[in-house]
């Protein structure tokens, strides 16, 4: 009939909308990939040829002679520092307040549900200047650790939603029968619950960490001399020589990025999916 | 009687021991996170405080000129232009996830579905920073745009898009997408196809079909994902920073020039609770949204 | 005395939600000797899933107490009571193997690896899962019956005090359901432990238990064997909801002759019944379709009506009848009665009055 001919043909538009806009959502992306491998030394767009040579130049930086002065190494190590520490305290603080969240029903609950998804809304620059003005007024050095608190203040909800989505898949029957086999509630929750949760726990503690990893607002404000972000190194970069190197180094984050996802995938994807019962 | 008695007994400490023990875990399990949302509210008085003193002075005295110099001509023009771009960024993003929405839930290939979703995610979490590098090879002086109208046109350099509104919005657009998609998936999967099928069947052209079905039913997502790409964007300070150069101000950037180099911390302070105010304003109204969506489910 | 010898006590348990709003649990008083399976049965919402969780220590009585082997349980957490459960959801965890979830409570218990191993063995060799073949499986790659083997297995290892069932043959269909009734019946009497087998289901019921409570409403209608709830109902919910029966009300009693009445039903036939002290009007008299008579001819004191179908299935005819006020009867046997009759015909319909039973409205 002519209806389904109309489908079909609704349903190929939609699909090459799509295609067109991810691909226009994806071309900065791409674009930084691409000029990556550029043979120049100049920002010309398509590149003459392709070539190595500023990845070469990354890694000289990173490992010669120069390496404690364009500090590359030191910076992305502060940042996987920083994101491995605010994922960390992410799922600390997210998994018994998930906990407390789903199986317990008590008075201001629904306000504090408000209160944790509160840092999603709540804007970078202001969180970022408030906490500078406390650090400089307490007069304490905190180190990375001002970094990482505000890190773990704004993506705390994203951790929070996978633990309470996680946590609402796991049968409370499967806890009970657990206490009747005779577990404490400790032994049940170490036991049963968090197995059960590791997937959605993993997923959260991924995203965590690629979101501090690439954070710039925050580190922008909090960062210090001592404690200089990748982000930072990128931005003071762009500010001072613009050359392929830090397309080089834009890359090669971008290509870090994908490894944790396909890694976390990987090792969650299959062995979470062999013993969860669909 | 006496079992009576002896039952009345056993249900008195019972009683008393359910009131006390299921009250203190639910404080200790929410401890963790009521710290780290605790020192989100405490960073919102510091500022609410220093908003009401006097510059220079800030912790000692009380004054509302901070907020009487927000309030004024210029700095109202900034935050209503702010406004404008969050508001147009968010009617922009929610017309381009619509047609990715919908082939999100259409198609019946999970692994398109999958790939769409980190497509559409990767920008947001790659971040603006790394990406900035890549706008400005697209949009430059000398950016691609530009080469291919030279080729076209043959008059260099025809449009300029870096360095104000249009670069500004394209970076707010593209960050934001998943913001607007994600609602709208999850209203427009609610939509059940029989329904789509009754309105044809009923003798609905495709185009009522989306008027007068898909569109009123995905009106929840649209207006959730409309609402979080516009409070999102609100508060947008490395878009402007970077792809706006110093032509496009928002409430953002003039918050980091006041506290910073012009030290003005009172009127940064006060221009602070306007931003904090918008995004408040936001969580309300997504949360209603959000309720009516799972209402109408 | 007594009490030692009981598994379990309830005595006037209450459980009521909502400020008192909701009595899922109305005041039961049950007791389970050592040794002997209770079924508790009852349409959903009655308050038997309630009243199992309350002696598991997963709820809290409003009031009254629980004795497991004589001590009262008040304040005890579900570890502490040494009572097995078994889900209907069967709660088999996914994320162990069966071996691993078999275990479980043994290594709650802090029980040496050897004899956790050599117990495990033990108890998939009762519940028919050979260890060699089952002992490393996940739950996802067995059956909803070896499901069922494995969570029992679980229960058992531990040995408790009692082990609760809530419903966990639900989701069998019906000959796997008889078939792991009569099973289950014989685990439990090879290990002596006393059980409580909550069901909505009549026929596991009885299969299964020495003894059967039904509950309606919160509270405890009738206990007693299966036979004795089937021939005796102690009103008119437990008959019906214990087998087919049929129903007719009492309009007046004529004649009182020793152990037998004749009375005058409302639907207007008159019918001698076995009396009572509810053989007053208004009162309801049951009999079961079996022992229900059929015939073309009246017998001599049979009710005239009307047959509506007749039906034939398993080897038994199954009529359904009609009384001159719309009353429906239904009778049963294996012999064909009324071969002769067809439908919208007149019969009678008669019953010895030793298998009726009056009883209040």
């Amino acid at each position: 009939m002519s209806g389904i001919g109309r489908h079909g043909a609704e349903s190929a538009l939609i699909g090459s909308v799509t295609a067109i806009l991810i691909a226009l959502i994806l071309a900065p992306i791409a674009i930084v990939v691409v000029m990556s491998f550029t043979a120049a030394s100049t920002l010309q767009f398509p590149p003459p040829g392709f070539s190595l040579r500023w990845y070469l130049e990354v890694w000289h930086m990173a490992t010669g002679d120069a390496a404690s002065l364009t500090r590359l190494t030191e910076s992305f190590r502060v940042s996987v520092a920083i994101a491995a520490l605010t994922a960390f305290l992410c799922v600390l603080a997210s998994v018994p307040a998930s906990y407390a969240l789903v199986r317990y029903r008590f008075p201001g609950r629904s306000a504090v549900e408000e209160l944790l998804g509160l840092p999603i809304v709540f804007p970078a620059v202001v969180l970022g200047i408030a906490l500078l003005i406390l650090v400089s007024v307490s007069g304490i050095e905190f180190g990375l650790w001002q970094i990482v608190a505000a890190h773990a203040i704004t993506f705390l909800p994203f951790t929070m939603r996978n633990c309470i989505t996680a946590l609402k898949g796991v049968d409370p029957e499967l806890e009970e029968a657990a206490k009747t086999l005779g577990a404490s509630p400790l032994r049940t929750f170490v036991e049963i619950v968090l197995p059960l949760m590791r997937a959605g726990i993993a997923w959260g503690v991924l995203l965590v960490f690629i979101l501090s990893f690439n954070e710039f607002t925050l580190s922008y404000f909090l960062y210090t001399v001592d404690v200089f972000p990748l982000s930072i190194w990128l931005f003071q970069q762009s500010n001072t020589s613009f050359s392929p190197a830090i397309f080089a180094v834009s890359a090669l984050t971008i290509f870090f990025n994908i490894g944790i996802i396909l890694t976390v995938d990987a090792i969650v994807g299959k062995r979470g999916g062999a013993h969860i019962r669909s | 009687m006496t079992t009576v008695g002896t039952s009345e007994a056993a249900a008195a400490p019972l009683a008393s021991a359910i009131a006390s023990p299921i009250r203190r875990p639910i404080i200790w399990l929410l401890l963790p996170a009521g710290l780290l949302a605790g020192l989100l509210l405490v960073c919102t008085l510091t500022l609410l405080r220093i908003s009401f003193g006097p510059r220079y002075a800030e912790w000692n005295g009380w004054s509302l000129a901070a907020f009487v110099e927000a309030f004024s001509p210029y700095f109202l023009s900034i935050i209503l232009n702010t406004i404008w771009l969050a508001l147009v960024s968010a009617v922009l993003a929610t017309v381009v996830s619509f047609p990715i929405a919908l082939f999100m839930v259409r198609t019946s290939s999970r692994l398109a579905r999958d790939l769409v979703l980190i497509c559409i995610m990767l920008p947001m979490v790659v971040g603006l920073l790394v990406q900035s590098f890549g706008w400005v090879a697209i949009l430059g002086p000398d950016g691609l745009i530009n080469q291919v109208a030279f080729l076209i046109t043959g008059e260099p350099r025809t449009f300029s898009l870096l360095f104000n509104t249009t670069g500004v919005l394209l970076g707010l657009v593209q960050t934001t997408i998943p913001l607007a998609v994600l609602p709208l998936v999850s209203s427009l999967s609610v939509i059940p196809s029989d329904l789509e099928e009754a309105a044809s069947v009923l003798g609905a052209r495709r185009l009522q079909t989306y008027r007068h079905v898909i569109l009123p039913m995905a009106m929840p997502g649209i207006a959730a994902g409309t609402i979080l790409v516009f409070g999102f964007n609100t508060g947008a300070f490395v878009v402007p920073l970077l792809l706006g150069g110093s032509r496009v101000s928002t409430i953002a950037v003039i918050i980091r020039d006041q506290m910073g180099t012009l030290s003005n911390w009172p009127l940064g302070a006060a221009l602070s609770m306007a931003l904090i105010f918008i995004a408040l304003s936001v969580q309300v109204a997504h949360r209603h949204m959000g309720s009516r969506s799972r209402f109408e489910r | 005395m007594t009490e030692k010898d009981n598994a379990l006590e309830l005595g006037d348990v209450k459980c009521h939600f909502a400020q008192g709003k909701v009595r899922a649990v109305d005041g039961v008083s049950l007791s389970v000797p050592r040794g002997e399976i209770l079924s508790i049965l009852g349409p959903s919402g009655c308050g038997k899933t309630t009243l199992m969780r309350m002696i598991a220590g997963l709820e809290t009585p409003t009031q009254g107490y629980i004795r497991i082997h004589g001590r009262d349980v008040a304040g005890l957490t579900p570890q502490q009571r040494n009572v097995g459960l078994v889900f209907q959801s069967l709660a088999v965890f996914p994320h162990m193997t069966v071996e691993k979830n078999v275990a479980f409570g043994l290594r709650m218990r802090n029980v040496a690896s050897e004899t956790i191993r050599a117990k495990v063995r033990d108890v998939l060799e009762l519940v028919q899962l050979p260890p060699a073949n089952f002992a490393a499986r996940w739950p996802n790659e067995l059956s909803g019956g070896q499901l069922q083997r494995v969570a029992l297995a679980r229960t058992l290892v531990t040995q408790p005090a009692l082990v609760l069932f809530d419903e966990p043959m639900a989701a069998l269909d019906r000959r796997l359901r008889d078939y792991m009734a009569v099973e289950l019946r014989a685990i439990q009497k090879k290990m002596g432990i006393a059980a409580v087998y909550v069901t909505h289901d009549q026929q596991t019921a009885s299969t299964m238990s020495d003894r059967i409570a039904v509950m309606s409403g919160g509270k405890v209608l009738q206990v007693g064997p299966p036979p004795d709830i089937y021939n005796a109902p102690a009103n008119r919910f437990v008959a019906e909801f214990v087998g087919d029966a049929n129903i007719l009300t009492v309009g007046k009693v004529l004649s009182v002759d020793g152990d037998i009445s004749e009375v005058e039903v409302e639907a207007g036939c008159r019918l001698r019944v076995k009396a009572c002290e509810h053989l007053t009007k208004g009162g309801k008299i049951i009999f079961r379709p079996g022992q229900t008579q059929v015939d073309v001819a009246d017998p001599g004191g049979g009710m005239q009506a009307k047959l509506v179908s007749v039906s034939f299935n398993s080897g038994f005819y199954h009529w359904q009848m009609e009384l001159p006020d719309g009353t429906s009867l239904s009778a049963g046997s294996t012999r064909d009665y009324l071969a002769s009759a067809s439908t919208g015909q007149s019969v009678w319909v008669s019953v010895d009055p030793e298998h009726t039973r009056v009883v209040e409205a």
